[in-house]
């Protein structure tokens, strides 16, 4: 009708609103011109890919990858939107061997998809998703009848000694504090020979989806998740379990009613075992680390409250405090800077919000808030404050001005590059008397560390800049932290090193 | 844009090789191995290797083509990917030949044939253009494995709702007025995700294919 005369949008404008750099109120109106306009949405189809693309895309996304598709009547539809990767690919075949057949089809009435196996006595249905620790499986427990989500430590961390075992201390730990604001765990299994825990099914998402969603949220919402996420880590931390972990994806949201709870307390401690057993290296995403964190030293609880720090900024603000191009450079930037004032972001956010977070956020341990206590009591003020400003005052201490940087910090950071360019330095000298205890699994664990580490003559020193350095010492720091924690976890047992289990035979 | 999103990732092959040498980054290798190992994994796979084995093949594998990426000249000609395919297609040759002959000594089977017919098609490393049958279905495999790849990569960004709007509509060719109004948002929005979805997938494999 009125679209007749409408006039369509350039392709500039409609490539501007693919790659989301359109201010939110003209890509409403684009959009609500595509719903009537035929052209521009062809065009827009074309700017997206050529023809090829989108046939080549959908072809590949909707092939599934079995291999011996005769022995899986049972399996899910390939087309499962949840995942692509969901159907089963091949690469999970390892979780197959542990799943038992199932004796009949055990009335898939109560849950969506077919059962695909039993572990125990829960039935598997699909796989939520893949981490570095493993898979997370959805089951039903059929006692209870209630969905579960199931994370089975995957084979490689479950062959290291190390790992499995703090894997299930970890779990035991977290499986002992209860509180509304951390998931439950409903059982550890540390028979099976793959460990797994067994959780609750929380279908909302995660904080992390939600902000690629829907950008920074409101103040007083971001006030109301800090203080839940403040609870649960001063539970976790009077038991003495540190998360090590707190970031936007590690924190679900109940569907509903907008409960938010922590996963995988403690868990990334049992990854950073085995990944620094088997390659040398860590895993993860830096961006929520702690400075003390990113610079391998031994954390305590202030590293939490740095990363609730952080993830606060990022619910604010759309995006983490410490952007870069590189996860070193990311490292370098948590060690060596302060995040950009979250006003400069949002402006909607006050000054006295911005100080909150750097109080967290503070790079000096002696002057960051320091038990997650503190910052319950304080959260729990700010929020009454932003529910109710006229009756409830803001605390008095958010008012004062953001610190400058302070001399104390730039000595400590001075300070610190001293430590890292000695030991650097030291490091790079001839290896003649570099000798460590002759013990034989270090032998073993050399050819393991290949793997991940392709030998290398260090890092051609071409781009001889500054910053290379300070990214490649603190690189430096890193592994010598890993070497170091490496030795102690040898020490730590006996079942640490090698476990044959690793490369057991066949299992059929 | 921060580096979980596509504008840190390595845009040409010196800068993955680089970092692909520099062993203290992790993340430049575990998007490798993200990508190259079910590659490798279904390869061996398909030709009725067990599941442990294809496994325990599979790091072997990995790890020469680590040791291997040394000795890559970044002055060559033909890309860093080329090579790494080749490089990766001869070391599951080599490794198949030995899986061979462990069978032959225990009996044997009719995988020896197989592999047999496998081995036949290896040319050497230097071998220009012979593309055998093998390097293509590595090749072929390669490509898909990149697809889903950065499909989860984008996913991950991207949100489950506008992720659904893209599947139902683009994968499961349902129409865009029924996805629209089950999820709640508007046509325009369904074709927006589902433009703006696949045009990050295009990227992101585009940039791949090009390193």
């Amino acid at each position: 009708m009125i679209a007749k005369q409408d006039p369509h949008f350039e392709m500039d404008k409609l490539r501007e609103l693919l790659d989301e750099r359109l201010p939110a109120p003209e890509a409403d109106r684009i959009e609500f011109h595509l719903s009537n306009c035929e052209h521009c949405r062809s065009q827009l189809r074309e700017i997206a890919g050529e023809p090829m693309w989108w046939d080549e895309t959908v072809e590949v996304l909707s092939k599934s990858t079995f291999i011996d598709q005769s022995c899986r009547p049972a399996r899910p539809t390939p087309s499962d939107p949840a995942d692509p990767q969901r159907s089963f690919d091949a690469s999970l075949d390892w979780i197959r061997p542990l799943l038992q057949p199932l004796q009949d089809h055990s009335s898939g009435a109560a849950d969506d998809a077919p059962a695909i196996g039993t572990l125990d006595q829960y039935s598997i249905h699909s796989v939520i998703g893949q981490g570095g620790m493993g898979v997370v499986l959805r089951g039903m427990d059929p006692e209870l009848n209630r969905p579960v989500a199931i994370k089975v430590l995957s084979p490689h961390l479950a062959g290291v000694g190390a790992a499995r075992t703090r894997f299930m201390r970890e779990a035991q730990a977290a499986a002992a504090i209860v509180h509304p604001a951390i998931v439950p765990i409903y059982s550890v299994v540390p028979s099976a020979r793959l460990p797994y825990l067994v959780m609750p099914c929380i279908d909302g998402g995660n904080l992390q989806q939600r902000l690629d969603r829907e950008g920074p949220l409101e103040l007083t919402e971001v006030v109301r998740i800090g203080l839940q996420i403040a609870e649960g880590l001063s539970a976790a931390h009077t038991n003495s379990v540190l998360h090590r972990d707190i970031k936007p994806a590690n924190i679900l949201i109940e569907e509903g009613n907008g409960r938010v709870l922590i996963s995988d307390f403690g868990l990334a401690r049992a990854l950073d075992d085995a990944t620094l057993t088997n390659s040398g290296m860590i895993a993860g995403t830096p961006q929520y680390m702690s400075p003390e964190q990113a610079r391998g030293e031994p954390l305590d609880a202030r590293s939490d409250l740095f990363s609730l720090g952080s993830l606060l900024y990022a619910l604010a603000t759309g995006r983490p405090p410490f952007r870069a191009e590189s996860p070193l450079g990311v490292l370098r930037k948590i060690t060596e800077t302060r995040a950009k004032p979250i006003q400069e972001i949002n402006e909607r956010m006050p000054r006295w919000f911005d100080n909150l977070v750097a109080r967290l956020m503070e790079p000096d341990l002696t002057l960051r808030i320091n038990s997650a206590d503190k910052a319950v009591t304080l959260l729990r003020e700010v929020n009454a404050h932003v529910r109710n400003p006229t009756v409830n005052r803001l605390p008095e201490s958010l008012n004062e001005r953001r610190p400058q940087r302070s001399l104390r910090w730039t000595l400590a950071t001075a300070g610190l590059l001293t430590v890292v360019f000695a030991i650097a330095t030291w490091n790079h000298r001839p290896p003649e008397n570099t000798h460590t205890e002759p013990s034989q699994p270090t032998v073993i664990e050399q050819s393991q560390r290949l793997i991940a580490m392709p030998p290398s003559a260090p890092a051609a020193p071409t781009p001889t800049t500054d910053d290379w350095d300070a990214v490649h010492f603190n690189a430096e720091l890193r592994s010598i932290q890993f070497a170091l924690d490496r030795l102690a976890i040898q020490l730590e047992g006996t079942d640490s090193t090698i476990n044959p289990d690793l490369t057991d035979g066949d299992q059929k | 844009m921060d580096f979980d999103s596509t504008a840190a990732e390595p845009t040409t092959r010196e800068s993955l090789l680089l970092r692909l040498r520099d062993s203290k980054d992790e993340f430049a290798w575990a998007e490798f191995s993200a990508i190259y190992e079910p590659v490798i994994y279904r390869l061996v796979k398909r030709r009725g290797v067990q599941d442990a084995d294809a496994r325990e093949i599979v790091q072997e594998i990995l790890m020469s083509v680590a040791g291997a990426i040394e000795r890559f000249d970044v002055t060559a000609q033909g890309s860093f990917r080329g090579w790494l395919s080749r490089i990766a297609r001869n070391a599951t040759i080599d490794r198949l030949r030995s899986v061979q002959s462990r069978r032959e000594l225990t009996g044997g089977s009719s995988i020896v044939r197989i592999i047999d017919a496998v081995a036949s098609n290896e040319q050497g490393i230097d071998g220009t253009q012979q593309d055998t049958e093998l390097s293509h279905e590595f090749d072929r495999d390669h490509r898909q494995q990149l697809f889903r790849w950065a499909a989860s990569k984008v996913r991950s960004r991207t949100g489950e709702k506008n992720w659904i709007a893209f599947w139902r509509t683009a994968v499961e060719d349902q129409s865009v007025a029924a996805v629209a109004s089950d999820l709640g948002i508007s046509e325009g929005s369904v074709y927006v995700a589902r433009c703006r979805i696949l045009k990050r997938i295009r990227e992101l494999v585009h940039q791949r294919l090009s390193d």
